[in-house]
Parts: C-alpha cells; structure tokens; sequence
C-alpha cells in the first residue's frame, strides 16, 4: 500500500514534466518553508489565478506543517482524489491544480473560463419573453437553468467527454421525477459510443448521437433559450449540455416541437394560435410553392382561375427557358443571397441584399429571363422560409423543397401529392431516441386528466 | 460514388424526356369559348368556331386579343383537329367556360352534338352553355368594350361574380347534360344576342331530346328562374286595377307537392312565400292598406305562375323536374313510372298558393 502511493508521484511527475516542460504556461512551482516542501503544478492560462495565491500559498506558509496542509487541501471544496496518471493530464487540461505533498497526489479543480458572459438571445428571438440566452460556460448554463427550474428532482449527470481530441465535457439534465428512464438509458449509451476527433457544436455532436450517417430533418432540437430549456424539462425531456456552447440539445422530441416558439406561450391563446397557423402556412408555401408553379403551369393551368392564368402567360411570354429551370434559376439566385448575407460581415450585409434583392429581381425581368410572377414566388418562399421558428428545421425544408420541385418537373402535379405523401412517409419513419418523431397528440391529454 | 453517378445520369437523362405532359402555359393556346353552328354550305356538317385568347404582358385591355378560329366538318371533333393544325400552340380547352350552340343547331339531334363534350377529358364540365341568336359566330365575334380577357363579359353574365339578374338564366354544361339525360326534367339553355353592340340575355329556351325547342319570353325566363332557383334581388312589376307598385323580393322560396290519389284528379300543389318592399309606386301608398297590397301580389304571382305552368305543360316541357320528383317519390318500374307521369302530367292541375308579406312601403312616413 505504501509502496504503491509512493510510485503515484513517481510515476505522474515525470509524466506531466515529460508532457508540458515546453509549454509556456504550464507552472512548475515549489513550494518550501526550508523544513517541508511541497510542489504545485498548474496551466496557468485556464486556472483561477486569482484563487491559487489564497488557496494554497497563503495556507501552506501559515500552518507550516505538511499534515495539517495535507488535511486542508483534502477539505477544499473542488477537491477531487487522485485515480491514474492519464486521468491526471486529462483533468489538469481541464484546469486542475495537482499539488505533490509528500508522496501523494491531490487535484483541486479551479477552473477558469473567461467567456462565462450571458448572452443575448440571437437565433430565437421573442418580442416579448426572457431576452437571454445561454453563456459559453457550462456552469454558468446550469447555474441559468437551475434558476429557471426549481425542482429537486433536477438531476444533472456528467457524461463522459466528447471526442478523443477536443475532449469537452457533456452534462446530462433532466428531472428524474418526469423524464422516461429508458430514454436516459439510451441516451447515456449513445453518448458513450459517439466518437469523433472533435466535437465542437450541438449540431455537431446531434450528428454523432444518430443512427443514420446521412440525416435531414433534425430529431433532436437545438435552442440557446433558457426558458424553452426549462419547459422541456418539466416536459420530461432530457437536455445534453456541452461545454463552451450557448446552445443545448434537447430529445426526444417530435416534428411539431421545431414549429414552436416560446412566443407561443407568452402570448394570448387566440394570437398564439393565429401564429401558429401562420407558420404552418408559411412552411407549406415554402416548401410547396415552387413545385405548384411549375406544376401549374406547365400541366395543369386549368386550376387556376383564367384571369391568372393568363397574366401568368402574359408574364411569360418574354422567357426562353422552361419553367423548372426559370424557377430553378431563381431559387438558387436566393438561396446564394441568404448564404451570402450570413457570411457577410454585419456592415455590408446590407449591400447584398440590396444588390441581390432589388437590382437582380428587376433586372432579371427586364432582361426576360425570368417571369414577374416568379419573383413574387421566389420572394414569398425566401420569407415564409424564415417563418419557421427552429433554424435547423428551416434548413432541412429548404432542401427538402428541391427534391419536390424535380418530381414535380418529371410528373407534374400527381408527383407533388406523392411527394408529399413520401414526405410524410418518411418524417412517420424517424425516431427520435426511440421514440415517434411525427407524432399526433390527439387525445392525449384526455388520457392524462 | 458509384451509385452517386448513377443517379445523377438517371437525373440528366431524364431531364431531357420531359415527356408530352409537360407543356408550358405560354406554349398553350387557350380556347375561352367555343361555338357550333350549321355549316353555311353543308347543312349536316358543323361549324366550329373557338375563340382562342393572346395573353400579353400588359394586364389591361386584353379584350381585343383573340383569334376567332373556324373549321367546318361533319363531327366536332373533326373540326377541333383541323383547327389544331392552324395555331402554332398547342390548344388548351382547360378555360373553355363558354359554350354557344346556334340556334339552328338546337334544332338538330341535341344528344348527339353534346356527346364530344361529354367524352373529353379536358372540357370543363362546369363550363356555361347558352344558345346564340341567330348564330353562335354573332355571339363570339362581339367584341364589348373595356373587355379584360376575352369573352370575360360572359364570364361575368354567367358567373354571378358580376351581375346578378333573374333574367340570366345560367346552366352549366354538366346540369344541362344531366337534365337532358335524365327522365323525369328537360333542359333550359339562356338565349345570348347581341343588340346595339351589348350583349341581351334576357330570354331562355326549353330544350329536350328529339323535340324543337320552346322559347320562352322575358317575363317568364324572368319568373322561371325566380321559382328555379330562388333568386332574391329582384323587382317584379305588381298592377292591379287601382294599385300599380314595383315589389323588390328579399326572399322567395317556394316547395310543393304532387298529390296523385286514384280517385281525385291529380294537382301539384305549388307554395310560393315573396317578401319585400315595395320600391316603387304610381300612386300614393297607404301603411293601413297593406294587407290589400299584400292580396294584390299574391294574385299576380299566382295567375302569372299558374300561366308559366300551364305553358310548360301544354307543350310538355318539365323543366322544373316535377316528374323527376314523382319518380323519387313513388315505388316500382322506373318505365312504368314514366309512362305514368306522361298521363299524370297531361292532365294535372296547378295549384298555386302565394303568401306575400311585404314589410314596408319603402319610406319613412
């Protein structure tokens, strides 16, 4: 027993000295009073420095003796026991102090993040409702959902760390009270499966949970709001949280929750409800819209009223092209528009859209390439787009709505209803952590009450 | 990547079999109303004419651009073709909302002129239908003023989106096949002429299968479609030997029965409810008369409509399908039935009752 703690310093100094003498901010340090020594080695850059001097070297020099020093570092409140040496590293890159006194080894986790600011709500925004989102700092996101969700059945667990590179730390919230254990469970397991090299976003790490390689529609929900956070939770939902990210992933969830704002709540119940309508309705036209156009047009334009139809065929008189590309043409023109305008800086994003919008709608008329209707469609699928509330669920509709369009081209209108219907086919046949991805609640809370 | 070329060579090959479905609306001709007539030349051959629109860019004033295309051949559908070889887009019946069948064509077998209508896919079958008087070319050349699109005033007539009037009447194609099929109720076309450059639509005719066509006059096309279809809106003329007053109708309706007992004679009893103001009048109108201007409606109404039936039934017309009703109504052999009705109907009496209530005099006294 004795021998083997004896080999702990021994073997663990050598092994951090070998791993970080070159590095700059790593600090070597003894501590000696002339008749006891101790040693303290920390990453400088990532440790609360502030801390160190009234934590440790203050002590050490006032009890003078390495037993009582010993018993104090033991009683520190981030104290953490030794297990091996590679756990050591791991956790010293994680902003621990490992203190060498005599011939045992103990860690003190002091960990200091700089970027543990609040920030404000960015991609969910609502008018009326909390106006802050996540911080970057996981303690700071717990401490923000705590206040939230007084509940003591609130469990917060830590996965293991994500990604043999990266290494972030994963924390498991849910309240034990509501949540399906089984959904833990499976979480939990995928957690540990999902290896990456570097895991360093939600998106990211809901990519490494999933079965499926390739995925289009998100099943599980990425938000930054704390609000949204804690209903999920009295939901019984579980939210995995990920270290130096303002956003959460939340499972299981199902279709209509990425449909959702916050707002819905905070708002009185016939609003919410027309805005609810309307989202719906803006993800029908911008999914449905384009493919209608071409469908319409080119196969069945007796749907339309005649006095439509013809302004329609007035108004396409001056283009060469078949429908499909004409819609094609415009679609991308747009969706390069709304990549652009992300990427761009905030100062001249403005120019792209003015360039883009206004200068290349007209002149694309002009020039005949295009029909007016058309950039009326166009204009109504890029807007009611933006309509839908969860931005990941935005992006998989805007894929989504080429797919219809192209069999839509090949077989008109009957290929849109069967699109649609494979469509709906295909959302039925997801899962989201085992459970039903398009789901009904219809009756349900009759059940419950 | 393999299977990632193949899809993509599926995609290009595809794209260029965009098969003959795919036509796009600015390559398509779209006929607005189509007309037969007799052919001037050959009187079994049909003339077809098929009014087919230009759109233009410029959405005002379209009303002008059209083209009246005309093909004679012995059936409809012979004509259709060959003018199909003379436009240069392919024809689209997809907005025929109009269709006019001169007069003289109504004189022929009225069965076997609707029969490429009923067999096309394409035709509308809620498209209106009307007779042209004197030709059906008359009607489609008419070129209004301030026209939209073309035939668009006809679109409006029929529509009811425009004007509403009881003396338009309006049948679609689908209830005018029906009506001629059917055993039991005739068919009613509107007839369309064109006086002083503006279209009149004021009278109507009863067609049936393999019997001439019985035209009727302004006031009873004007009472016929009061009684068919419960018009509101409408003003009718009201003279007695003192009184003479407009009635503007804020809501008819009207229901019956057929009572065909064997020991009695058999009658339709025929309930007609009118309320309205009065809108109009010659001279002075008193509140305390009412109920004699009350009494005074009812008769009119009655002796008016008791004329209406006792035409339709000397010349064996049912357009307002009672037999159709006695056939609903009664049990056994539907010919049996008909043959029934034939005797039952020459024979019947029409009584009508009239319940007028007319709520005010129109001013503020």
């Amino acid at each position: 027993m004795f021998q083997k703690k004896k080999s702990d310093v021994e073997r663990v100094k050598p092994l951090i000295e070998s791993n970080f003498k070159s590095t700059q901010d790593v600090n070597f340090q003894t501590l000696n009073t002339g008749k006891e020594k101790a040693e303290i080695i920390y990453i400088s850059t990532i440790v609360d420095q502030s801390q160190i001097h009234d934590l440790f070297y203050r002590p050490f020099f006032e009890y003078a003796n390495l037993e009582k020093f010993e018993s104090y570092v033991q009683s520190l409140p981030y104290y953490k026991s030794f297990v091996d040496e590679q756990e050591t590293i791991k956790e010293m890159l994680h902003g621990t102090v490992v203190l060498l006194i005599q011939d045992e080894v103990h860690l003190v986790g002091l960990r200091h993040q700089e970027n543990t600011a609040v920030l404000d709500a960015s991609v969910e925004t609502t008018i009326i409702g909390p106006q802050k989102a996540l911080s970057e700092d996981i303690n700071t996101n717990i401490n923000l959902i705590r206040h939230r969700y007084h509940e003591k059945s609130l469990k917060i667990e830590n996965a293991p760390n994500i990604g043999s590179k990266s290494n972030i730390e994963v924390a498991v919230v849910y309240d034990a009270e509501k949540v399906d254990a089984k959904v833990v469970e499976e979480v939990q397991k995928k957690l540990d499966k999902a290896n990456r090299p570097i895991v360093q976003s939600a998106g990211e790490l809901h990519r490494a949970l999933t079965n499926k390689k390739k995925r289009l529609f998100p099943t599980m929900l990425v938000t930054e709001r704390p609000d949204r956070i804690a209903y999920n939770l009295s939901q019984g939902k579980i939210i995995i949280m990920i270290e130096g990210l303002p956003f959460v992933l939340i499972a299981p969830t199902v279709f209509f929750d990425f449909m959702s704002s916050m707002e819905d709540f905070y708002q009185p119940y016939w609003v919410s409800k027309f805005l609810l309508s309307l989202r719906y309705l803006g993800l029908g036209i911008s999914l449905f819209l384009p493919s209608a156009y071409v469908g319409v047009t080119s196969y069945n334009p007796e749907v339309l009223r005649i006095q439509l139809a013809f302004s329609i065929a007035g108004s396409r008189v001056p283009v060469p092209y078949p429908s499909y590309l004409e819609v094609l043409f415009m679609l991308l023109m747009m969706e390069m528009l709304t990549e652009a305008s992300i990427r761009l800086p905030k100062t001249i994003g403005s120019t792209a859209t003015t360039v883009g919008g206004l200068i290349l709608g007209q002149a694309a008329t002009e020039a005949g390439l295009v029909s007016n209707i058309m950039i009326i469609i166009v204009a109504a699928v890029a807007i009611s787009n933006f309509i839908i509330p969860i931005n990941e669920m935005s992006f998989a509709m805007r894929v989504m709505k080429y797919i219809l369009l192209a069999l839509t081209t090949f077989t008109g209108l009957i290929g849109l209803v069967i699109g649609t219907i494979a469509l709906i086919y295909y959302l039925v046949s997801l899962d989201s952590v085992g459970h039903p991805y398009l789901k009904l609640f219809y009756g349900e809370s009759k059940q419950q009450s | 990547m393999k299977t990632l070329f193949q899809t993509c060579m599926l995609i290009c090959t595809l794209v260029v079999l965009s098969s003959c479905g795919f036509k796009d609306i600015d390559k398509r001709s779209f006929v607005v109303s189509m007309g037969i007539d007799q052919s001037q030349e050959n009187e079994k051959n049909y003339e077809v004419i098929l009014k087919i629109a230009f759109p233009s860019s410029e959405a005002n004033e379209q009303g002008k651009n059209f083209q009246l295309a005309t093909e004679t051949g012995r059936t409809i559908a012979e004509a259709v073709s060959r003018i199909k070889a003379k436009t240069s887009n392919e024809l689209d019946f997809g907005h025929m909302k109009i269709i006019v069948l001169g007069e003289k064509i109504l004189e022929r077998d009225i069965g076997q002129t609707m029969d490429w209508f009923t067999r096309r896919r394409d035709i509308q079958q809620i498209a209106f239908i009307g007779v042209g008087k004197p030709t059906a070319r008359e009607v489609l050349a008419h070129e209004p003023k301030g026209e939209r699109l073309p035939s668009n005033e006809l679109f409006l007539f029929f529509g009811e989106t425009g004007t509403e009037s009881p003396y338009v009447t309006t049948n679609y194609l689908f209830h005018f096949r029906r009506n001629l099929e059917e055993r039991g109720i005739d068919g009613y076309l509107p007839i369309i002429e064109v006086k002083d450059d503006i279209f009149s639509i004021m009278t109507m005719c009863l067609v049936k299968k393999g019997e001439k066509p019985l035209p009727l006059k302004d006031d009873e096309t004007e009472l016929f479609n009061l009684l068919n279809r419960g018009y509101d809106k409408v003003s009718i003329k009201i003279q007695g030997v003192k009184q003479h007053f407009i009635l503007s109708i804020d809501q008819l309706s009207s229901s019956y029965q057929i009572l065909s007992t064997d020991s009695q004679k058999p009658v339709i009893k025929y309930k007609v409810n009118i309320k309205g103001n009065i809108e109009e009048s010659m001279v002075e109108i008193k509140e305390e008369k009412m109920d004699q201007y009350n009494q005074l409606v009812e008769q009119v109404v009655k002796k008016r409509t008791e004329a209406l039936f006792k035409k339709l039934q000397d010349s064996h017309y049912d357009p307002l399908g009672f037999g159709l009703r006695y056939r609903a109504n009664h049990s056994g052999d539907e010919n049996v039935k008909v043959k029934e009705w034939q005797n039952i109907y020459d024979q019947i009496r029409f009584d009508v009752n009239v319940k007028a209530n007319i709520t005010g005099t129109g001013v503020i006294e």
